[in-house]
């Protein structure tokens, strides 16, 4: 007989390091200070894009690279309804964090190409989690994660819903969906909320919609099973779209930039360009780093020679597609320049050939970016390349990531 | 409780931390960014969270929704991986085999069992909190653990628990 505990205790990982008070209370301070920063920040970038039409938003630290944002008459121009142009459209720029990261999901894509059907209303978490599996999809890379029926009980809207969505992280989770939401639906959940009723407060920016419960980002005693860690949030109702956020500035700033793409990350070109080519591999989901990325091999074959040195890129995108028996996975390395992508050029492909020897490999320019893009089996291993003891499968989004750890 | 004890529990509370999410995770390094970015939220948010009925359940609540959060686990791993880049790439986990077993055991489980398994066996949390961390009803805890148990007797052979509220639903 086992005893599951004590199985549990003694093979709990032990951390490497102790815990570091100093470096918690450091953090912490550091995020109060900065969240009093975001109010005036906000107010300074829209003053910037307002006098020279376009901001440049560098990285931190010793990160040279910057997004160049708006500019641009129409950054949707010619872009198709279901693209993920059009979807970047509804993101707006974040601040400028070297952490940040955006994961755009096809849902509706990935249903048509395994021919999966949707879920029904009431499903269950269970359910959802073998609907992503099927779909090929590890998760929505964000929220909601609770089960779509806890959520549609509390909320009036779920998962099951959503054709497109699009998360990251601020300070906070934050999503929007593009789907088929019944807003009477979400009125009336809720009103008839039992424990948030009474605190929902409807508003309303710019003649769109959206709910908020409590004060920005604060946290009570209140919990309940769609927010369970006592965070009340805002809910963007708009026509045919939602969002979720935990302040009003960051819900407001989703309505802007619905209403006025250039102040969106599509007006990014490097982004833009990314995002066509992610179109074009007919990805599912996109990985998108906007910000500057120093990118270091530190996801190496043992054996394999130093790779040569690659610029600082603007931005980094990932994105797959599955179809079960075929993997295609694309990294885009967005520049400021098409200079400056065929500069990298080469250096990009003697790097990746280096990786993905095994896979079917191409490496081209198109326009401000580098795409390098690998065809492959699913669970492919990488040979000899491991990790804390691991062997890795697939050059999947996370291995692209890890492939450009910041250093 | 004063900065002191605020400290203290931290203090206590991060081997537990680091050793359950690295069972969620999988991956040792990574739990150590998210139990300090877990502790750092605690930090921030003291003077609420003081008032939970389970400090312990509010913890572990936002320790496993960062460590489901994509953007953040990703985040995490991109700093855990460029301390390792550093290392050697073919680091051999020297830990026993049998350690090993109930890693590989527990990362086999689905995600929701393995919570359920984590928070109640490892965490040491009452059904109450687990499912309050979990956002689900108790006896959906109980079916998740349950599940989970019959997988870890076919792996690792029949397991004894001290706590016996999992039922059969079977």
């Amino acid at each position: 007989m086992i005893d599951l505990a004590e199985e549990l205790q003694a093979a709990a990982p032990r951390p490497e390091r102790g815990f570091d008070a100093e470096a918690v209370r450091r953090q912490a301070g550091r995020r109060t200070h900065r969240q009093r920063l975001l109010a005036g920040a906000a107010v300074a970038m829209v003053v910037l894009v307002v006098a020279a039409g376009a901001v440049v938003i560098g990285g931190r630290d010793s990160t040279p690279a910057s997004v160049q944002v708006g500019g641009h008459p129409d950054p949707l121009a010619g872009a198709a309804p279901r693209s993920w142009v059009r979807l970047l459209g509804r993101v707006p720029v974040p601040a400028p964090d070297p952490e940040s990261q955006i994961v755009v999901t096809d849902l509706a894509a990935a249903r048509e190409r395994t021919g999966a059907a949707n879920l029904p209303l009431d499903a269950s978490q269970d359910a959802w989690a073998a609907h992503l599996r099927a779909l090929h999809l590890e998760a929505l890379n964000g929220e909601p994660s609770v089960a779509p029926n806890t959520l549609l009980a509390e909320l009036g809207f779920n998962q099951t819903q959503f054709d497109q969505v699009i998360s990251w992280f601020e300070d906070g989770d934050r999503y929007i969906a593009v789907g088929r939401f019944d807003p009477a639906s979400i009125d009336a959940a809720v009103a008839a909320d039992p424990v948030w009723g009474p605190q929902a407060e409807a508003t309303s920016h710019r003649g769109v919609r959206y709910y908020r419960w409590g004060k920005d980002r604060a946290l009570s005693r209140t919990t309940s099973p769609a927010r369970p860690v006592g965070q009340g949030g805002r809910l963007v109702v708009g026509d045919g779209w939602i969002a979720w956020a935990d302040r009003d500035a960051a819900a407001e700033a989703t309505i802007d930039a619905f209403l006025d793409p250039t102040r969106s990350l599509a007006a990014a070109p490097s982004l833009r360009d990314a995002a066509r080519a992610a179109d074009d591999a007919q990805a599912t989901q996109l990985l998108l780093l906007p910000y500057g990325q120093r990118p270091t091999v530190a996801l190496r074959r043992p054996g394999t020679a130093e790779p040569p040195p690659i610029d600082t890129p603007v931005t980094l995108t990932a994105s797959t597609r599955r179809d079960g028996a075929a993997v295609v996975d694309q990294m885009v390395i967005g520049y400021a320049s098409e200079e400056q992508a065929h500069a990298n050029l080469a250096a990009v492909e003697t790097t990746w050939q280096a990786l993905a020897t095994g896979f079917g490999l191409e490496v081209a320019q198109r326009g401000t970016v580098v795409v390098a893009t690998v065809h492959h089996a699913p669970d492919q291993e990488i040979p000899g390349a491991t990790v804390d003891g691991k062997v890795q499968q697939n050059l999947n989004l996370l291995n692209f990531s890890w492939f450009f750890a910041a250093s | 409780m004063a900065d002191e004890e605020l400290q203290r529990y931290c203090a206590a509370m991060w081997a537990r931390l680091v050793g359950g999410l690295a069972l969620h995770t999988g991956d040792r390094l990574v739990a150590e960014d998210l139990a300090q970015e877990t502790l750092v939220r605690l930090w921030q948010h003291w003077d609420r969270v003081a008032q939970h009925e389970s400090i312990d359940a509010w913890v572990w609540t936002v320790a496993l929704n960062l460590s489901r959060s994509k953007h953040r686990r990703r985040g995490a791993e991109r700093r855990a991986n460029a301390r390792l880049a550093a290392r050697p790439l073919s680091v051999q986990d020297t830990d026993a085999a049998s350690a090993l077993a109930v890693r590989a055991a527990v990362a086999a489980l689905p995600e929701r069992q393995r919570m359920a398994v984590v928070l109640r066996y490892y965490a040491d949390l009452p059904v109450k909190d687990v499912a309050a961390v979990m956002g689900c009803a108790e006896n959906t805890v109980s079916a998740h653990t349950h599940k989970a148990l019959k997988h870890l007797d076919a792996h690792l052979g029949p397991t004894r628990t001290d706590t016996e509220e999992v039922v059969a639903h079977d």
